[in-house]
């Protein structure tokens, strides 16, 4: 196994190292900085102890507050346990954004060295050198002092509101809710003397580093002890465990036999004769694992822990990948905890595995393997929960990295390094060389309900709000149901926005009126279409658009009640394979009949009945139907283009955008001869129609049409489903083919919300990105007119790998050259009008 | 043989819209027919596993979008193609009479090294409607096919799973054979199949049915 865990020197004299000597107002000082009384309070309580420094005994990352159930507002910090006096111990939690860089790095570095971590008896578990177990032996010497409460210290801002330091004294109980199937992560929950109940902290493992850390010990430790199972089942552990863990040496810490979940601190004998018997009474490392394996003790179920353990694996694999680690997947499959799952793969898998394992060359990557693709929508589908969950967070220290970009950041040291040797200058590295930018978040939300629609309105009908806040509001949420027909004809140019209720009336009445004209053009003589004159007349009208209609409309959408009965004997039986219909499918083709009518250039073209199906079925009546899919065809024509303009176009500004944000994936992809992104071909021609559930198309246009960010935010959605399944892609998909099948069997897989959160995102950091490449530029240009007595503009060929050298004015060309082109198809992207050819 | 390397053999096929490719590619690898599969959007393809002259090889098939709109695309998917099948409807005549235009399509797109002795397997489907429907007889698409270098003929129902089972093993050996001869030339490797044997092995795919 490769080195794991780093070197422990540093913390073997770290005993009083000034690494781990923190100021108190250096790692409290917000929390009590926002009301004048608080802060008095604080002075007063600081002179009390006469502490100016507090100890950081121990403090676990990525421990969050969820405000609520959007991801979006889930807050990271530090759970963590400081001495301000000796044995004076308390429990704080603090959120990441609270801390500074100084601080920040104390908290790291305790959560990285944590005195001493004897792993052989102790299997990993972080035991604080400081703290010696006969000194503070559980229940015998620790003070209880007045309990000095320090909770829930508001300040204006959502994050510091949950800021919060109990001396553990104060603490009367904790509720601990381990990891389970439905929840992914556990949290504790802390109760206070007094009644005060602290927010839930949430666990989130996979993201913290010194969990990680110890997932590394124990399977080091373990494959030294013969590899066998069962030590793994017993190491296996969560941030929760832990906490309680290190708290049973500072405290008395009491197990409920009532209650499994419930533990009390330092409890008065009442309380533990109402929740006797107590739990063992361990003081050494080694008892942990009977105290752990009591029927009181809050494990997770085994199945909970296998799929964790595996999932870690596999985390931790994508976190190892570089260029051609082909035996990744084989490796995951040999972890004896992947064992048991080998006989259900199917028989493509096991030969793939032998294959890699005893095949080392490369000569067969770019031959097709169906092996490689069911591994990948595997290894994606096991990472799938983990991953995303910590992708929509907004919390990496380095903040102007995003989601994916994160995912291989999971080994901070191998993958920075990896960037750059892959980058030449890639936009990020302008972007992380400025000023940190606040983060990003997403701004999803609940549908738009009827009454806040109605309110834009006045009583004349008319708009009383900005426009743009209307879009918003579609953009972060789309529409309720039952509003959706009204706001649709909006969307789609049926009304304009700056109509009045009358004018609407009217536009209605002519605009059905028209509709009747059109239709009548075919309508009136059905037999048109095989009169040769009529042909000659409307030469651009194909007698096969009409067979074509019938073709694809009886095969679109069949399995939606909306279009599935057949009650309608077929009108041409002759022309069909089925002898029945129904009304539905049979206005369907009337009105792409009519439309091929209305826009006698495009004739009918296979996707269309993809993109009126969801229009038609939401707005039940023919004529809207199709004055509303011919708005939405205004958007879509040019992808209908027989010379295929509109789809290159797309094709080619996606290409571009994954370039410039994801540098490492574009050189994959271009490896895999897959740059001319036909994978994405059917996502750009309908709109992913074919790739989300029937339900969930109304949303994703709606959410399209608003034009709130971008004309062109169907591009981020692409790029968002890229991104999700970069390392899946990049890891196990070598060829063209392997990768249109993967993508194309994405199909009905995809998540909408998190796929729009994540598309929202990326178009931010794309915004940041395109103005800080312009930034740079700017400098570049202006350190080069300085400097323009040089008069041969030098240009050293062909060296990608030199870094930029900003301030030496020779390079600036050079450095220029290197700068990510944002050219017109990228700068379209931040257009909000959307492209019509 | 030769070599005991794996054997990928990649099949595209091709026809107008709506004359049944996704349907004969399903029945072929999964046994499977439903009349709701939507029109083919780009492409999309399914492996398979079969046993051909006592080797084992994965067959690759390709379905692509029938529109005459989205031909431009094929170059991406034809590539490297061993066999193409032609399917027609037997009750659509210009699906039928496009045949041709798909033929050349794929020979100009996929640029094999043979055009000539590029394999072709046509298949008229939908053999499962009433008679009264037809409008290709079997004589004029034999014809057609024999006059293109005598191409073996089929004449199927995906729907019914008629004829779709020994098409395929046609197109399997054909496919086969045509990788061997690329092998030949490319690799030097003595190959078991003799090239004479070619019109002959085509002749025995022909169905009469």
């Amino acid at each position: 196994m490769g080195g794991g865990i780093p070197p422990p020197e540093e913390q073997n004299n770290s005993k009083n190292s000034p690494s781990e000597m923190v100021q108190l107002s250096s790692i409290l000082p917000e929390e009590f900085t926002f009301n004048t009384n608080q802060r008095d309070a604080l002075h007063q309580l600081e002179q009390q102890m006469h502490v100016s420094q507090v100890r950081l005994v121990y403090s676990k990352s990525k421990v969050y507050v969820h405000p609520s159930n959007n991801d979006a507002d889930n807050i990271p910090g530090y759970i963590s346990i400081l001495e301000r006096s000796p044995k004076n111990y308390y429990l704080a939690w603090t959120p990441e954004s609270l801390l500074s860089a100084d601080q920040l790095e104390s908290y790291v570095q305790v959560e990285a060295y944590p005195g001493l971590i004897n792993s052989e008896e102790d299997e990993g578990w972080l035991v604080e050198e400081g703290i010696d177990d006969d000194e503070h032996g559980l229940g015998s010497t620790i003070l209880i002092s007045p309990p000095v409460s320090l909770t829930n210290v508001s300040s204006p801002t959502a994050e510091t509101l949950y800021a919060t330091s109990a001396p553990i004294s104060s603490i009367y109980s904790i509720v601990v809710l381990p990891p389970k199937f439905t929840q992914w992560y556990g949290s504790i929950i802390i109760n206070l003397i007094g009644g005060n109940t602290l927010p839930a902290f949430v666990f989130h493992d996979d993201e913290s580093r010194s969990t990680r850390l110890q997932r590394k010990r124990q399977k080091e430790a373990s494959n030294h002890t013969d590899d066998q199972e069962e030590t793994e089942n017993n190491t296996i552990t969560w941030g929760g465990d832990e906490v309680i863990y290190l708290l049973k040496k500072f405290c008395h810490v009491h197990s409920s036999s009532i209650e499994p979940n419930l533990f009390l601190i330092n409890p008065s004998p009442e309380d533990i004769s109402n929740h006797s018997p107590p739990i063992s009474d361990e003081t050494s490392t080694s008892n942990i694992d009977t105290s752990r394996t009591g029927p009181s003790s809050i494990q997770m179920d085994p199945l909970t822990a296998t799929v964790k353990e595996i999932r870690w694996n596999v985390l931790e694999k994508f976190s190892k990948v570089s260029r051609f680690t082909r035996d990744t997947a084989a490796s995951i499959l040999e972890h004896p905890l992947a064992r048991p799952i080998l006989p259900h793969l199917p028989p493509a898998v096991n030969s793939f595995v032998q294959n890699e394992s005893t095949h080392s060359d490369t000569n067969d990557t770019h031959e097709f393997d169906y092996g490689r693709i069911y591994l990948a929508k595997w290894a994606a589908r096991v990472a799938e929960e983990a991953e995303a969950a910590a992708i929509l967070e907004q919390d990496e220290s380095n903040n102007s990295r995003l989601a994916a970009w994160r995912g291989q950041l999971i080994d901070d040291a191998d993958s920075s390094k990896s960037w750059q040797e892959e980058t030449e200058l890639g936009a990020f590295e302008i972007l992380s060389s400025g000023t940190s930018l606040p983060p990003i978040h997403h701004t999803r939300t609940t549908p738009l309900k009827a009454d806040n629609w109605f309110s834009f309105f006045d009583a004349e009908g008319r708009l009383q709000v900005e426009l743009k806040e209307v879009r918003a509001a579609i953009f972060c949420g789309g529409v309720e149901e039952d509003i959706r027909v009204e706001v649709w004809k909006f969307l789609l140019g049926f009304y304009p926005w700056e109509s009045s209720q009358v004018e609407r009336e009217n536009i209605m009445e002519a605009k059905h009126q028209e509709y009747w004209n059109i239709k009548r053009k075919w309508w009136d003589s059905p037999d048109i279409h095989d009169d040769p004159d009529f042909q000659e007349q409307k030469n651009r009208i194909d007698v096969y658009d009409k067979i074509d209609i019938e073709k694809d409309v009886v095969r679109t959408d069949r399995t939606v009640p909306f279009f599935k009965n057949e009650d309608l004997p077929h009108p041409e039986p002759l022309s069909s394979s089925s002898n029945f219909t129904n009304k539905n499918l049979e206005l369907m083709k009337d009105i792409l009949m009519t439309y091929n009518f209305y826009n006698t250039d495009l004739g009918y073209v296979q996707g269309m009945s993809d993109l009126l199906a969801p229009i038609f079925a939401v707005m039940l009546d023919e004529v809207t139907a199709f004055w509303t899919f011919a708005g939405f065809m205004e958007r879509m024509k040019s992808n209908f283009y027989r010379d295929q303009s509109g789809m290159r176009r797309q094709l080619l500004t996606l290409d571009h955008l994954i370039q410039f944000m994801d540098p490492r994936l574009y050189k994959h992809l271009q490896r895999a001869e897959s740059l001319n992104l036909f994978c994405c071909f059917r996502w750009l021609l309908i709109w992913f129609k074919r790739e989300f559930k029937w339900d969930e198309v109304p949303r994703l246009w709606e959410v399209l049409w608003s034009d709130h960010l971008t004309g062109q935010f169907h591009i981020f959605v692409a790029l968002a489903i890229l991104d999700k399944h970069r390392l899946v892609i990049m890891d196990y998909l070598n060829n063209f083919d392997e990768i249109l099948k993967y993508i194309n069997d994405l199909s009905m897989t995809i998540s909408l919300e998190e796929t729009l959160c994540r598309a929202e995102m990326l178009f931010y950091q794309f915004q940041r990105m395109v103005e800080a490449v312009d930034q740079k530029r700017l400098e570049l240009e202006q350190q080069e007119s300085n400097s323009q007595n040089d008069e041969g503009l030098r240009r050293r060929k062909g060296k990608e790998t030199e870094t930029e050298t900003e301030g030496d004015p020779k390079s600036s060309t050079e450095s220029t050259s290197k700068l990510p082109v944002v050219n017109d198809l990228l700068r379209s992207l931040l257009n909000k009008e959307f492209i019509t050819l | 043989m030769a070599s005991r390397k794996k054997v990928l053999l990649k099949v595209i096929i091709l026809g107008d819209s709506g004359v049944g490719k996704t349907s004969l590619m399903n029945q072929y690898v999964n046994k499977k027919f439903s009349n709701q599969y939507k029109a083919t959007i780009g492409a999309d393809f399914l492996t398979k596993e079969v046993m051909v002259d006592d080797r084992l090889v994965t067959m690759q098939i390709w379905d692509t979008a029938g529109q005459e709109r989205f031909q431009s695309l094929g170059v991406a998917f034809y590539r490297g193609a061993d066999c193409c099948v032609l399917v027609y409807d037997v009750n659509n005549a210009k699906s039928f009479e496009t045949l041709d235009s798909w033929r050349d399509e794929f020979l100009v797109q996929a640029s094999p090294r043979d055009p000539e002795n590029f394999p072709f397997v046509v298949l008229g489907n939908k053999i499962d409607m009433e008679e009264s429907k037809r409008m290709v007889s079997q004589k004029r698409a034999m014809t057609w096919c024999q006059s293109k270098g005598n191409i073996p003929y089929f004449e199927t129902s995906a729907k019914e799973a008629i004829n779709v089972e020994t098409a395929f093993q046609t197109i399997a050996k054909n496919a086969l054979q045509q990788e061997a001869e690329s092998d030949l030339r490319y690799d030097n490797f003595p190959d078991p199949i003799k090239l004479d044997n070619e019109s002959n092995n085509n002749n025995d795919g022909i169905c009469l049915c």
